[in-house]
């Protein structure tokens, strides 16, 4: 097998400015058509929002520490819509640009990659929505929104990583196309979006924790509803695994690749 | 490989499936992960043991009946496919156009749309803004370059993708047809240009083409391709009359 992740990572290098085009031609493309164009990347997180603290604040009383709820969620889901679409987007990406991949040559990681991309901006769009929030319920911005940027990188690293795989796997398993949708809603209840980690009793709590989601979601809530320097614990799992998954998402996307053409 | 080689083949096969769309098996998939080798069940060889070497600054051209492997060689050059068995070694960069218009969107005007493509090619967009004007003034659609792509005409979307990837200055370049669509002026021009190319020493073009004319035209040498085998190599003239002999007696 003739790949390294160094030698990838030149050619990849090479490459960037497709990243951008292929993320400007997403994004284009995907809000062109559409009348409330790029609200949509935040429509989407605020009517779950509404729905969410209607049912689990009001009808549930879900405990948040204090916090009010929609913000509490809001946080959450703007983070969680980020990592299930590197899932679902990631997962069609390749067989999406399947005629491109036949004629022309261009490392093929580029193609998911470009989709986490895409996510991440649909992400620091439904991040003004957060700072509208806050000023709204007037939390106050404490001086460890200095940390974001760590934890959005250890978002960054698991969103590439999820495309990378999805991707892949998906041309093994073409069924998975289907199956992803579903998984990620599952997925989601495994992850503190309508509920915190603060109301969940060990063992469980720990469990969570081995959900790499968990520590980027805890993160932003602990930085920005709580004030609060997030646990390094947890944010180093969550880094950890994002890590981890990255390297194997690298192999088996390698391995995949070269086969691309003769099975789309 | 030696220094003076451009393209080696060296016992190379590759085997397709025809009809719908190859869905290999678990097990298939997981021999494959594991040994990186092709999918070997398929049973149509589109190439069987072939063995060629091009040097570079030579122009060869490729000549055969349709489906006899012409393409096939190309995109394993181009690493989009790998063999079954056997090597393919290249030296230098490689650009080329496998088909017109892969690559092009037709939402996007004529301009959007050499960005588009030159980012596919790995061209910085500071790269592309020098050169955009060579390459407009090269396809000759200066007027069109803010309409959209779609009201383009099928020569002048051959015209643009030619000569965006001539402009990116490749090693090795590729072309598989394309210039078919062009009108006689603008083909002619192309056959100009790609003589013009080689002769710098390090620059080499691979030609595929039904149109004979343009072939004798500017390959120094052919090979000709028949059922996934080299049926003959040599000087352009002498192989391209017996390909056409051998097609008018097929035609018969």
């Amino acid at each position: 097998m003739d790949y390294s992740l160094k030698n990838s990572t030149v050619e990849f290098w090479k490459y960037k400015y497709l990243v951008v085009t292929f993320v400007t031609r997403e994004l284009k493309s995907r809000y062109r058509q559409a009348k409330l164009g790029i609200a949509w990347a935040i429509i989407q997180p605020l009517f779950m929002t509404l729905v969410f603290t209607v049912i689990f604040s009001k009808f549930l009383g879900v405990s948040t520490g204090g916090a009010p709820y929609p913000v509490f969620s809001y946080v959450a889901l703007a983070a969680w819509t980020f990592v299930a679409r590197t899932i679902t987007a990631g997962s069609t990406s390749l067989i999406a640009n399947g005629t491109l991949i036949k004629k022309i040559y261009f490392p093929r990681e580029v193609i998911p990659i470009a989709t986490a991309v895409s996510a991440m901006m649909d992400f620091l769009i439904a991040s003004t929505v957060t700072v509208v929030l806050l000023f709204l319920y007037r939390i106050e911005i404490g001086w460890q929104v200095v940390l974001l940027p760590l934890v959005l990188l250890v978002q960054m690293i698991l969103g590439i990583s999820l495309a990378l795989v999805t991707s892949a796997v998906t041309i093994i398993f073409r069924d998975l196309e289907f199956a992803f949708p579903f998984l990620v809603q599952l997925l989601m209840y495994a992850s503190p979006v309508v509920y915190s980690v603060r109301n969940i009793a060990e063992p469980f709590k720990t469990l969570l924790f081995l959900n790499p989601v968990t520590g980027v979601i805890e993160g932003y809530r602990s930085i920005l509803v709580y004030q609060e320097v997030p646990n390094m614990m947890y944010l180093l799992i969550s880094a950890g695994f994002a890590v981890v998954i990255f390297m194997g998402a690298f192999h088996v996307f390698k391995r995949v690749e070269r086969y691309l053409a003769d099975v789309i | 490989m030696r220094l003076k080689v451009a393209v080696q083949f060296s016992q190379v096969t590759k085997k397709f499936y025809r009809g719908k769309r190859y869905q290999p098996s678990l097990v298939e998939w997981l021999d494959a992960l594991f040994t990186g080798k092709s999918f070997d069940k398929p049973k149509f060889k589109a190439l069987d043991r072939v063995s060629f070497e091009i040097k570079k600054g030579q122009v060869l051209g490729f000549v055969g009946s349709n489906g006899a492997g012409k393409s096939t060689i190309l995109k394993l050059v181009m690493k989009i496919t790998y063999p079954n068995s056997g090597e393919v070694e290249t030296q230098g960069s490689i650009a080329g156009l496998l088909e017109l218009g892969t690559g092009f969107h037709g939402n996007l005007t004529g301009r959007e749309n050499v960005y588009l493509y030159g980012s596919i090619l790995g061209f910085s967009r500071a790269r592309v803004r020098e050169i955009y004007d060579d390459i407009v003034e090269f396809a000759g659609v200066e007027e069109s370059m803010e309409s959209p792509l779609k009201q383009f005409s099928s020569g002048m979307v051959a015209r643009l993708g030619f000569a965006v990837a001539i402009h990116l200055n490749p090693d090795i370049l590729v072309i598989d047809e394309v210039l078919a669509v062009g009108d006689m002026s603008f083909q002619e021009k192309c056959m100009r240009f790609m003589k013009d190319y080689c002769r710098d020493p390090k620059h080499t073009v691979l030609f595929v083409s039904h149109n004979v004319e343009n072939v004798k035209m500017i390959c120094d040498e052919v090979i000709w391709i028949e059922q996934g085998r080299v049926k003959k190599r040599g000087k352009t003239k002498t192989v391209v009359e017996e390909y056409i002999k051998f097609q008018r007696k097929r035609e018969v």
